[in-house]
């Protein structure tokens, strides 16, 4: 009896380890810190390849935390290959939008929607009948806090992974294209509240297409959820550790602020560290913003800016081609930074990207430093390179990798 | 037996035996299969009902090219068809004038290939995602998009239904009168010449729905097809206008039998479709321009015969949409503006989409509005002139042409 008693103890302890064995062998999840979300979208604007608007991003974050809302996080190393994951981040931008639309809607009055990117994000699991276990964010930037925002709505984390470890101004410009993980079926929901589902484009360039139209013909933007995919296509299709390195990046700027060192010393210390040997970053010029032509047009913001050199880049002028982001760049008329890598535009007190301007655009007056960076290798393979060039933008010029541009520049003191 | 009465007894018997096929659809309806003779009468007829311009020609040789195929022209009327069937507006495309270039030229580079039957494929696309097979089609409007509901139809095997939303082609797709009865032309499907599949589930009205179709086809190389507007037989006896696949049949046959008689083919369609005669002239100028997925036109036509010293202007958005007589405004859309070859009275030739050729004789004429829900204000809104841009008030074509000048023998 006593004996029969204490086998059934036994076997009810044995069954709770069990059961709570099995919740811990559940994916690893963590749950980020204030300061670290703060850090993340710090960084998150530098990897962006353009102006940013950290601050209210961050006020967006410590808002939804204030309301007791977690931000989660998951590595792709833990995350299960049977996963679904979607790239529900936000919009698809519609530079020089149609004006008839706008002005009809005025007269209309039609109401907008709230959270068009979480309505997306339920409209494709409801077509596609698949529960969405994780969010990824397709770029950099503004989609950082929009895929959070999306994650806390639906109760997943955010895999610390990146569909193109920048922002870009196409779809069609991510890693998982040049990997073969097609881009749709998406949904997008316009601010008015129209469904559109792309249910098969013959390719990302399509897609492309289609939802930049979408965006035009709806007053400058659309949100979309898009890129569902498995667990095992996250982990060989996108490029890993692109939220660690945000971090990184946002700390880095952080603590050499308060310690009165230079920030923009440390993005490049912290770059390095990030990227490891095969992806250098450099100080390609500091100066003043003397030139910033902008005009939308056919769903982008098209920006072309001119600085004039200061410090040792006294007398040099440089030049930056904007869509949407910093696509390429010229050191005194010769081309210098080539896409696929990185042009970070930041301001050198806060070492955070420049704010204050619209889309892709350069503050007149005010001096900027840009920092180039090699491309992940997930950008620099002949496929990535196809999409991801000079070419690809009607540059004729071939894609030279920038630690090789830097070898034969001209040596600025202080370089 | 003459040639013509041994046509006429196989004409009648093709259509006794017609009336008793019946499809395999989902509801057995009543149908009736058109020969050759109506085939061809009603590419031209639907070309007139068109306000624009046409390639009738091309249109009668695919027509004809699929019945060659052994494909049947089957025809349900709106009194024939139940109330519970599940009609689909399936015919053709939205145009995408002024399409954005890079996606053309890349595409070339892609060489991608087109899909063959891209509106056959919207209509399948549509059936799935909503989980319903259709009984019917029915056209968008008038035109090209007359062969294309038959193209499709004989593909998928269904009747089409003898009624229109529109009584006419339109540049836009909320000009119809399902939109201005309350219904909507979601959800749909669109397919593109390249096969990408577009499910537009919900757009917040029709004009959404143009707006978003439009930019698709812009980004399509110039064009979309889609498959919308799924009513069932109540809806479509309540908001679309019937009976006008046999209106065009009527005018094909009227133009064709006066023609062939020698006599005036304008003035026997101007008697059987309640017609007005407004100008016969020479087109004395034709700007265009393809912007925003659309291709307009300002039309001059210099007058001839009673109208000679006159002049006549036409503004084209696709169709002719509103005209001057000696610049004052004349006929106005939600009516009707035919500009007709004189010689034929068929739809003239020629000039590109909406486009006049200049130089060549023409002949308009005008009608009112088919259905009176076109000309109350949520008509007057989507289709009156000042929805396209024109700062004056609709005003009925029969009030117009009381006040106009009256011309010699008019």
């Amino acid at each position: 009896m006593k004996r029969r008693h204490i086998t059934a103890i036994a076997i009810g302890v044995a069954c709770t380890t069990w059961i709570t064995a099995d919740a811990q062998q559940g994916p690893k999840i963590r749950t980020l810190t204030e300061q670290e979300v703060a850090d993340v979208l710090v960084g998150s604007s530098i990897q962006g390849t353009r102006n940013g608007n950290s601050a209210g991003m961050i006020k967006t974050a410590r808002d939804l935390m204030a309301q007791g809302k977690k931000f989660t996080m998951i590595s792709p190393d833990d995350l299960p290959d049977d996963w679904m994951v979607v790239a529900a981040a936000g919009g698809v931008g519609g530079g020089g939008a149609w004006e008839y639309v706008r002005e009809r809607v005025e007269k209309q009055k039609l109401p907008t929607v709230t959270n068009p990117t979480v309505q997306a994000a339920r409209i494709l699991s409801k077509h596609m009948g698949k529960t969405f276990n994780a969010i990824i964010r397709n770029e950099a930037d503004g989609a950082m806090i929009s895929a959070f925002q999306s994650a806390v709505e639906l109760g997943v984390p955010v895999v610390d992974a990146c569909l193109a470890g920048r922002a870009k101004p196409e779809l069609n410009l991510q890693v998982s294209f040049a990997n073969g993980i097609s881009g749709t079926p998406a949904a997008l929901v316009t601010r008015w509240g129209d469904v559109i589902i792309l249910d098969k484009t013959v390719d990302d360039y399509r897609l492309e297409d289609l939802a930049r139209a979408v965006a035009v013909a709806s007053g400058g933007g659309s949100s979309i959820a898009r890129n569902p995919m498995t667990g095992r296509d996250v982990k060989r299709g996108t490029i890993k550790g692109a939220l660690t390195e945000a971090m990184q990046l946002g700390r880095a700027v952080r603590e050499a602020t308060a310690q009165g060192k230079d920030p923009i010393d440390a993005v490049i210390a912290a770059a390095n560290a990030a990227g490891g040997p095969s992806r250098p970053t450099f100080r390609a010029f500091q100066g003043m913003v003397t030139k910033a032509d902008h005009k939308g047009e056919r769903g982008f913001d098209w920006v072309d800016a001119e600085l004039s050199g200061v410090n040792q880049f006294k007398g040099h002028t440089y030049r930056i081609y904007v869509k949407n982001e910093n696509i390429i760049s010229w050191l005194d008329g010769k081309p210098d930074i080539l896409p696929p890598d990185l042009i970070y535009n930041l301001d050198p007190k806060t070492g955070d990207a420049i704010t204050g301007v619209s889309m892709g655009n350069y503050p007149v007056g005010m001096e900027v430093v840009i920092v180039g960076r090699a491309a992940s290798a997930m950008w620099r393979t002949p496929k990535a390179l196809e999409i991801f060039s000079p070419r690809h933008f009607g540059f004729d010029v071939d894609y030279t990798p920038i630690e090789q541009v830097m070898k034969t520049r001209p040596k600025f003191s202080g370089n | 037996m003459t040639v013509r009465k041994a046509v006429h007894l196989f004409a009648s018997a093709a259509a006794v035996l017609a009336v008793v096929t019946t499809t395999g659809a989902q509801q057995r309806l009543r149908t009736r299969t058109l020969t050759e003779q109506e085939v061809v009468d009603l590419m031209v007829g639907t070309a007139i009902q068109g306000t624009r311009n046409s390639d009738t020609a091309n249109m009668i040789r695919q027509a004809k090219a699929l019945l060659a195929s052994g494909k049947s022209f089957t025809v349900v009327s709106v009194d024939d068809l139940p109330d519970t069937a599940t009609v689909v507006t399936a015919a053709g495309g939205i145009g995408g004038g002024g399409a954005w270039e890079y996606v053309t030229e890349r595409i070339k580079q892609q060489n991608l290939p087109t899909v063959p039957n891209a509106t056959v494929a919207a209509v399948e696309a549509l059936s799935k995602h909503l989980g319903k097979t259709f009984d019917a089609l029915i056209r968008n409007e008038a035109a090209g998009a007359t062969l294309n509901a038959f193209q499709t139809a004989t593909a998928v095997v269904l009747p089409v239904v003898d009624a229109c939303p529109a009584g006419r082609a339109k540049p836009e797709v909320q000009q119809s009168l399902p939109f201005i009865s309350g219904l909507s032309v979601t959800p749909a499907a669109l397919v593109t010449r390249w096969g990408d599949t577009i499910l537009l589930d919900k757009a917040v009205d029709d004009y959404r729905y143009e707006d978003i179709a439009r930019a698709v086809a812009v980004a399509s190389g110039g064009g979309v097809s889609n498959a919308r507007g799924v009513m069932s037989g109540r809806e479509v006896k309540r908001a679309t206008i019937h009976g006008q696949l046999s209106e065009a049949i009527l005018f094909g046959r009227t133009v064709r039998e006066t023609a062939a008689q020698g006599k005036d083919p304008i003035e026997a369609l101007v008697k059987v479709s309640n017609a007005f005669l407004l100008f016969d002239g020479t087109v004395s100028k034709a700007d265009q321009k393809g912007e925003r997925g659309f291709t307009w036109w300002d039309i001059e036509i210099a007058g001839t015969k009673r109208y000679a010293g006159h002049t006549y202007r036409v503004w084209v958005k696709n169709e002719n949409i509103v005209s001057w007589l000696d610049g004052k405004p004349d006929v106005m859309s939600p009516d009707l503006l035919y500009n007709l070859d004189p010689k034929t009275g068929q739809a003239m030739a020629g000039g590109g989409l909406g486009g006049y050729p200049v130089g060549t004789a023409v002949t308009m004429i005008g009608r009112a509005a088919l259905d009176p829900r076109f000309r109350s204000p949520k008509g007057i809104e989507v289709f009156g002139p000042r929805h396209f841009g024109f700062d004056f008030d609709y005003r009925p074509i029969e009030e117009i042409l009381r006040a106009r000048p009256k011309f010699a023998t008019d």
